[in-house]
């Protein structure tokens, strides 16, 4: 297969994989398990300073990685807004993934507040890669506004439950002619794999692999999956039937008692 | 100039700590223990405004405002 690049705001990436960083059980567990991954795009928080915590948590990483900050926890446009331009000004990128949600129980996103803060990013010139319910035509209008990325979930934050509604993902992959990836709610590499064969651009995932029994090797599963699942969907899979179609001819077949 | 010993808000905290003159860098720096703050990966907001690095050597504190310093951290 030909180069098969991700490109985001001009710069080219070989993983199709972004990775948050949170709920490792310990340092050395996260950067293994980031190193097997792949990935070249990882999420980080912004927080206050803890100044009892041993060091910088950029200084605790062993690689260089792309990052894209997020803004969990925001549940204002206000929150959000302030949250996105501290990023911005720490880490030097446009980037930002608005998470902004309604309540503490389900996570899920605010669509009228999250819509109205989009708005206002993309006129900051913030690259906004927006986490978003997997409403079809929230997802177009999100894309429409000139968000760099859409990331519908697939079911709740850290919820393992995988796709629940695979009608409205198609129908999302169908009309927006952007860059999509999915966003919370992976529990297995065969979510991953599965999304990615729908034609997904991308997978970021986080609990699914900070939370395993073997992060590192969970880490490993998931890029494989992403990676089998972007090439079934280059090789072209074949289309569903409700009906049996022989794959051996019956031409030349000996008789027909 | 008199020596000013007072209380600022910082990260939801009160901080004591003297300063001839209350300027948001000198404040960071004294916060962060710290005489050079180039390596630091921080951002700072006043009172919710984001106030940009090259800006807070001249930024005048208040005794009332509402100091957020803050960095990168384990996210997902």
């Amino acid at each position: 297969m030909k180069s098969d690049y991700l490109v985001i705001d001009g710069k080219k990436f070989n993983s199709r994989l972004i990775m948050g960083t949170s709920l490792y059980p310990n340092l050395d567990v996260m950067n293994k398990s980031l190193e097997i991954s792949e990935t070249q795009i990882i999420t980080v928080a912004i927080r206050r300073l803890n100044l009892s915590s041993k060091g910088f948590f950029l200084d605790q990483l062993n690689k260089d990685y792309y990052f894209l900050p997020n803004t969990a926890g925001c549940f204002t446009q206000k929150e959000a807004i302030l949250t996105a331009e501290l990023a911005r000004e720490t880490l030097q990128t446009n980037w930002i993934k608005l998470e902004l949600i309604s309540d503490k129980e389900m996570l899920l996103p605010d669509p009228i507040e999250l819509f109205d803060t989009c708005k206002s990013l993309v006129k900051k010139n913030f690259r906004v890669f927006v986490y978003c319910s997997d409403d079809p035509i929230l997802c177009k209008r999100l894309e429409d506004l000139g968000c760099e990325i859409v990331m519908p979930l697939v079911s709740p934050i850290g919820s393992g439950l995988g796709v629940r509604n695979e009608h409205n993902l198609e129908i999302i992959r169908k009309i927006c002619s952007g860059k999509i990836f999915v966003d919370a709610g992976i529990g297995k590499p065969s979510d991953a794999s599965r999304i990615m064969e729908m034609g997904f651009d991308g997978v970021l995932l986080n609990s699914s692999v900070a939370r395993s029994l073997d992060p590192i090797n969970m880490a490993n599963a998931m890029k494989l999956a992403v990676i089998s699942g972007r090439l079934g969907y280059k090789s072209g899979i074949i289309e569903r039937r409700n009906m049996a179609s022989e794959s051996t001819s019956f031409k030349g077949k000996i008789s027909n008692f | 100039m008199k020596n000013l010993k007072n209380k600022y808000f910082i990260n939801g905290r009160n901080f004591s700590c003297e300063l001839k003159e209350p300027y948001l860098e000198d404040l960071i720096e004294i916060f962060l223990n710290k005489s050079s703050l180039k390596e630091s990966k921080i951002a700072v907001a006043v009172n919710n405004q984001m106030i940009e690095r090259y800006k807070w050597k001249k930024k005048k504190i208040n005794f009332q405002d509402k100091i957020e310093i803050v960095a990168p951290f384990f996210g997902g």
